[in-house]
């Protein structure tokens, strides 16, 4: 639970990544996304209560209100998914705005954040069943949402550090090395291959 | 496929797009998009496929609720939008701003009758007490067909923007591109309900 807060510490970063290196005019985008990281600490560090409630002193409780906690907690992370997508998507077009020749995050990233913000829109299904691909614990809605999302965060977080070096090298004016763009062009080729 | 007419006064060939090397319409990062929306949906297909196989005979009992005539006409409705659009894409390489606008306002035109459909099918199905908790046929009938109805919307919205840009914006490469990537998005938006339709609507137990 504690933990939880690493997410905004992380979202931070990205943000400044894009404020400092792709925004220009304006810094609505980076505080989208910031905001969007922000908030997808809230839900699930309150589910975390929740859970924790429930276990605090159990014997004392109902079923039925160990269930209404249990229950709570999962709506709670599930449905508050569209905070991330707007981290996700404010990200994702951020990116894609991003003129230089070899852009510090490729497209297909930037896309693939999009994809999978708009993808957690199934999640709305999730409210009406127990069971099924749809239910928290779905084949959907919990292993292929949750598992594209991770990879997500595994991505971004690669092409950041290559990111805030090359940000450093234009900072003091020297043309980015080979070794610090050699991640994005992999990904632009991946782009352009998929 | 007819090509668009290249009298116009208005015509002015985009050369860049005419000579380059690109090997897809439309944007890299888009394609992407497409590609991986295509997978999911591919998926959940397969998933249907699953759950089908173990209660078949159910399947076959709710698929015949389903009026397959609105299905093909919905088809059909999608077909021809994608056809505008398509000569859409046409007209904005060879520059031509009045039959790009043309084009795009009739493909949303034709486009929204599927909404006029969809709708008319989900409310019928729903005051007949059918939704989607009623049997597993039909919540995938409905999240499926939901899931497709959201990406037609969002489809809606991209072709207005297109449409939009070719009312105040350059007739250009970045144009082309433009349009290029909506054409794909929105075919993508055709290729899934070409899947969705005989899975739901025709697909028999043998």
């Amino acid at each position: 639970m504690s933990f939880t807060v690493l997410y905004f510490m992380w979202g931070l970063s990205i943000a400044k990544v894009i404020e400092y290196g792709i925004e220009k005019d304006n810094n609505i985008l980076s505080t989208l996304a910031l905001w969007g990281a922000g908030l997808t600490v809230v839900p699930i560090m309150v589910s975390c209560v929740f859970w924790l409630a429930g276990a605090y002193r159990p014997e004392a409780l109902d079923d039925t209100i160990l269930q209404l906690l249990y229950d709570t907690a999962w709506l709670l992370i599930d449905l508050g998914y569209m905070v991330t997508t707007v981290q996700m998507v404010a990200m994702g077009v951020a990116f894609l705005q991003d003129k230089r020749a070899v852009p510090l995050v490729p497209k297909w990233l930037a896309w693939y954040g999009i994809w999978v913000g708009f993808s957690f829109v199934a999640e709305l299904l999730m409210p009406f069943f127990k069971s099924g691909i749809f239910a928290r614990s779905g084949t959907l809605n919990f292993w292929i949402e949750f598992t594209i999302w991770f990879f997500w965060i595994v991505f971004v977080t690669t092409y950041l550090f290559s990111a805030i070096k090359r940000l450093e090298a234009e900072a003091r004016g020297e043309t980015a090395t080979a070794r610090d763009v050699a991640g994005a062009t992999v990904g632009k080729a991946m782009g352009a291959s998929a | 496929m007819h090509q668009p007419d290249l009298s116009a006064d208005d015509q002015q060939v985009v050369p860049t797009l005419i000579t380059d090397q690109r090997k897809l319409a439309g944007d890299e990062g888009v394609w992407f998009f497409i590609c991986a929306d295509i997978t999911l949906f591919g998926v959940l297909f397969g998933l249907f496929m699953v759950e089908r196989y173990k209660a078949v005979a159910l399947f076959e009992q709710s698929r015949l609720a389903l009026d397959p005539l609105l299905g093909a006409l919905n088809t059909l409705i999608l077909l021809s939008s994608s056809w505008l659009v398509a000569l859409a894409v046409h007209s904005a390489r060879a520059g031509q701003r009045e039959a790009v606008g043309r084009y795009l306002v009739l493909s949303m035109l034709v486009g929204a009758g599927f909404a006029v459909t969809k709708v008319f099918e989900y409310w019928h199905k729903i005051a007949a007490g059918i939704t989607l908790l009623t049997n597993d046929f039909f919540m995938f009938y409905f999240a499926l067909t939901g899931l497709h109805f959201l990406h037609f919307l969002v489809g809606l919205v991209v072709l207005g923007v297109c449409w939009f840009k070719s009312r105040h914006e350059a007739i250009d490469a970045r144009y082309v591109v433009w349009i290029e990537s909506s054409g794909c998005y929105w075919h993508m938006v055709d290729l899934l309900w070409i899947v969705l339709f005989p899975m739901l609507y025709l697909l028999h137990a043998s």
